[in-house]
């Protein structure tokens, strides 16, 4: 290009001019097509097909790019062609595009300047409008592509809306979730926790915090399940810890402290104290007697100075029938040492728990609620609050979930698994339908067999006294676990509290101090468990045996309804509830 | 105005050189037009030829004024002029002259050559087609060469040198029709067609009184030199010269840009030499439309009078009555 190139650069503003203008018609006639392919991307994004809106995405991208190209090249000019277009619309016979091939050359002619001269004169005559004006018109085919994606869009479900937030936890119960998070938290940061505890809290707080964020329903419930097993797993291990607590005491401790126990009135922690004490005395060479004495003095030293002997409050009562329990236990007097201190923990009004334990069991508690709202949530079965009363399937239903879930979480070892063809289950004496009710005798209450859904049976047998791990409220798995060793196939009844689905309280949702001897015990295994326990302890007598074995076999009846159960052990199971019935029943 | 008359080789060529000579041609336009009447278009065709160096065939009926305008051009330019009749015992040496045997005073005996009709600037080679070949051929030598050859000896032809050949489109018995190969000389075949009513009137009353019009000499024989010359500077654009190539190629019907009636009615397209006529033909056009350079349009005006009578048609065309021009329409239709 020569030096001075005026008509080439003029007609280069001219072109440019010109290219922006179809730039933008060919944009304006690519926007349905965008438009289309930005709606298709968001659908499978929304839908959850991350790969197919990068495909999408792509082949759009690319689809467009080459429209726009394709029709950009078409009417893209440079300063030859726009000169074209000049000379066209002006009828110069080619004089500007002559002049730009002109200006292109080194050394033009005489002739040729003049040409180039006269091109310099014309351009500043050039009209306006000699380049086409803008034009913005879409393209039909992009818009009937962009109108089928609206059509997609507006027929086709997203993922969204197919996990509904109503599915996962709501609002409330992701609050709650976290309400028990923190509760459990503080539990596992408890120093005086053993470290396999912690442990197991934290997992617990784990599950917890993934059930508050949980996409469905059912992780949600999982993961509050899991949590809730775990939480009953780690109720005995605190339980345990307590009864360590107690080894530790020296003598005078022990009675200090039951001494302490008395004058407040905490029956259970009396009760702790006294079987600790009992302990002692049985293995103690000396018979007791030098346990006796310390009870005797503790007794006295927590006794009111001023007070007079015989006074009538009831706290100075129970501290002279502490120091009458020592004397007894000084004198030899094994029973009459043991009687004073039942007296004592029956007649005193219920203290309070171990705060760990008491935690533990609220922190169940509200956890079993929240499972149970979840579950209603899912199922969308009448919550327990609902007036809608329940059909009977949905009764039975209901009945054996909550029997099942009750029951969660690991079974006992040698527990026969439905189908496993033992033909016999673990820990049986007899065979139901042998002829023999299994209530002749003691019916072993070890090794209990464990069905799906149903927890562990009752046994039935005279009332024995148990030796047990020492109680605390609300701790059904651990009676579960530990009846195993300690049980002895007597029933029993306890009060208790709760609700389930099938309208059964649920054992988790009780408190120790919250038990009356006159109250039905619930009719869930661990339940009955707990009575079990309870009796043999001699804290409550059983009662209405009769309405938890119904409750019982409704549970069993409605969870082999439920096909769970394979049908070769459905007789079985029934036959055994035949085996159950008193011989006062029909 | 710049005067043309010094106009040399070594003359800057500028806007005022150029408009002079626009000018210049448009004046001698306007002096064949007041005697030649209502043939426009055949007088610029017939100068485009002259100026573009080239020869032209007319054809047209007897008496439409072939010869008058071949006289008034002459008479419009300073250039001289001559006219050949042929007629079959016509022979070479009456168009380019002869040696005689000349005897001076002194009884001296010598060969002198005496120059034919040939040797003038414009020459009328009236009826050429009823000559025969080897006639022609004395005439074509002169065309293409600008020289003639007698008795071996060679004599160069006074510049500018053009050839109006005519031809008669009716009498066909007795003729020696131009072989292609000759054709292909001819720059231009102009058409003379017959005058409209208007135009006749104007001829009858013009011609037939007493005082008849002519042309004055507005140009000069250095002029005309200078303007052969000009012509020849005039810008060609590479995208112009792509347009006379594809013309040219469209004229074959072995190419596969050639349109339809091309490929049907086309046995030999035009030859390089039609690219060249076309070009200069443009570039005269352009000068006389006052341009310095050859637009697309020039090639549109001129592409009909070069290539009608360089496309050799099919005996399919004359049965169909297709004729040239209507076929070179197709050509330009593919622009």
């Amino acid at each position: 290009m020569t030096g001075s190139s005026t008509v080439t650069l003029s007609l280069v503003r001219y072109a440019r001019r010109s290219n922006r203008r179809r730039a933008v018609e060919a944009i304006a006639r690519a926007l349905p097509w965008i438009a289309a392919g930005a709606a298709l991307v968001v659908l499978a994004l929304l839908r959850g097909r991350v790969a197919g809106a990068v495909c999408v995405g792509a082949a759009a991208t690319g689809g467009v790019t080459w429209l726009v190209i394709h029709r950009l090249r078409r009417v893209w000019v440079g300063p030859a062609g726009i000169a074209r277009v000049l000379d066209d619309h002006h009828r110069t016979a080619d004089l500007l595009r002559t002049a730009v091939a002109i200006e292109a050359k080194r050394e033009p002619s005489e002739v040729e300047q003049i040409v180039v001269a006269r091109a310099k004169d014309f351009v500043p005559k050039i009209a306006e409008g000699a380049i086409a004006p803008l034009r913005l018109r879409t393209s039909p085919l992009g818009v009937a592509a962009m109108a089928v994606t609206a059509l997609m869009w507006c027929t086709s479900p997203r993922q969204g809306e197919a996990a509904k937030p109503s599915d996962a936890l709501t609002e409330k119960a992701r609050a709650k979730a976290e309400e028990i998070e923190k509760a459990v938290d503080a539990l596992a940061s408890d120093k005086s926790m053993s470290a396999d505890v912690k442990e197991q809290l934290k997992k617990a707080k784990d599950a917890l915090k993934r059930a508050a964020s949980a996409k469905t329903g059912t992780e949600a419930l999982s993961a509050l399940s899991e949590a809730s097993r775990l939480l009953d797993e780690a109720a005995p291990h605190i339980a345990a810890s307590r009864s360590e607590e107690l080894e530790k005491l020296s003598s005078e401790q022990l009675a200090d402290q039951l001494a302490s126990a008395a004058k407040a009135g905490d029956a259970s922690r009396v009760q702790q104290l006294s079987r600790e004490l009992m302990k002692r005395a049985s293995s103690a060479q000396d018979g007791g007697a030098a346990l006796g004495e310390m009870v005797k003095q503790a007794a006295a030293k927590a006794g009111d100075p001023w007070g007079a002997a015989g006074s009538g409050d009831s706290a100075s009562q129970r501290l002279e029938q502490l120091a009458q329990a020592g004397e007894s236990m000084k004198n030899g007097d094994m029973d009459g040492a043991r009687s004073s201190l039942s007296s004592l923990s029956k007649g005193a009004k219920p203290g309070a728990m171990d705060p760990r334990a008491a935690q533990l069991a609220a922190a169940r508690r509200a956890l079993s609620d929240l499972r149970s709202a979840t579950r209603t949530a899912m199922n969308g079965s009448p919550s327990p609050g609902s007036t809608r009363p329940m059909t009977e399937q949905e009764a039975r239903d209901a009945a054996a979930q909550a029997a099942r879930d009750a029951a969660s979480g690991k079974s006992p070892s040698g527990a026969p698994k439905p189908g496993s063809g033992t033909g016999k289950m673990a820990g049986m004496g007899k065979m139901p339908g042998d002829g023999k009710s299994p209530g002749d005798g003691k019916a072993p209450g070890t090794g209990m067999g464990q069905m799906p859904g149903m927890g562990q049976m009752p046994g039935n047998g005279s009332p024995q006294p148990g030796s047990g791990p020492p109680q605390d409220g609300g701790n059904h798995l651990s009676v579960l676990q530990q009846g195993t060793s300690d049980q002895h196939g007597s029933s029993g009844t306890s009060g208790m509290k709760g609700s389930s689905p099938s309208g059964a309280q649920a054992p988790e949702t009780v408190m120790a101090e919250e038990v009356k001897t006159d109250q039905p015990p619930p009719a869930t295994p661990d339940g009955i468990i707990r009575a079990i326990r309870e009796h043999s302890s001699g804290d409550h007598t059983p009662t209405a045996f009769q309405t938890i074995r119904d409750r019982y076999a409704a549970v069993a009846e409605a969870t082999m309804h439920r096909d769970e159960i394979p049908l070769t052990r459905r007789d079985f199971i029934q036959r055994y509830f035949e085996a159950l019935r008193t011989r006062e029943e029909p | 105005m710049t005067e043309l008359a010094v106009l040399s080789p070594a003359t800057f060529v500028d806007e005022g050189v150029l408009q002079a000579s626009t000018s210049k041609l448009q004046t001698v336009l306007a002096e064949l037009g007041k005697v030649v009447l209502g043939q426009e278009q055949l007088c610029r065709e017939v100068l485009i030829g002259l100026l573009g160096g080239g020869n032209v065939l007319l054809e047209g009926q007897p008496g439409l004024g072939k010869t008058l305008l071949v006289r008034t051009l002459a008479d419009a330019v300073e250039i001289t002029s001559s006219r050949i009749q042929f007629t079959p015992d016509l022979m070479p040496a009456d168009i380019t002259g002869t040696t005689v045997l000349m005897r001076d005073d002194a009884g001296r005996s010598s060969l002198e050559f005496r120059r034919g009709p040939i040797f003038a600037n414009l020459v009328l080679a009236d009826e050429i087609n009823r000559a025969t070949p080897k006639t022609q051929s004395a005439l074509l030598e002169a065309m293409q060469e600008h020289a003639v050859t007698v008795a071996g000896s060679r004599h160069v032809l006074a510049e500018p040198f053009c050839v109006i050949a005519t031809q008669n489109p009716i009498e066909t018995e007795g003729t020696y029709p131009l072989p292609e190969a000759q054709l292909d000389r001819f720059l231009l075949k102009a058409v003379v067609g017959f005058p409209t009513l208007e135009v006749l009137r104007s001829i009858g009353v013009s011609t037939t009184g007493v005082s008849t019009a002519s042309a004055e000499r507005v140009m000069s024989r250095e002029e005309l030199l200078a303007m052969q010359r000009l012509v020849r500077q005039i810008v060609v654009a590479p995208h112009v010269a792509d347009v006379a190539a594809h013309i040219t190629m469209a004229t074959h019907p072995e190419h596969n840009m050639s349109p339809e009636r091309v490929k049907k009615f086309v046995r030999f397209g035009a030859s390089p030499r039609a690219m060249q006529a076309l070009l200069l033909a443009g570039r005269a056009n352009a000068l006389l439309a006052g341009r310095a350079h050859v637009g697309v349009e020039d090639l549109r005006a001129i592409a009909t009078p070069v290539l009608r009578h360089r496309m050799i048609l099919g005996f399919d065309a004359t049965l169909d009555g297709v004729t040239a021009d209507s076929l070179v329409a197709d050509v330009l239709a593919t622009l």
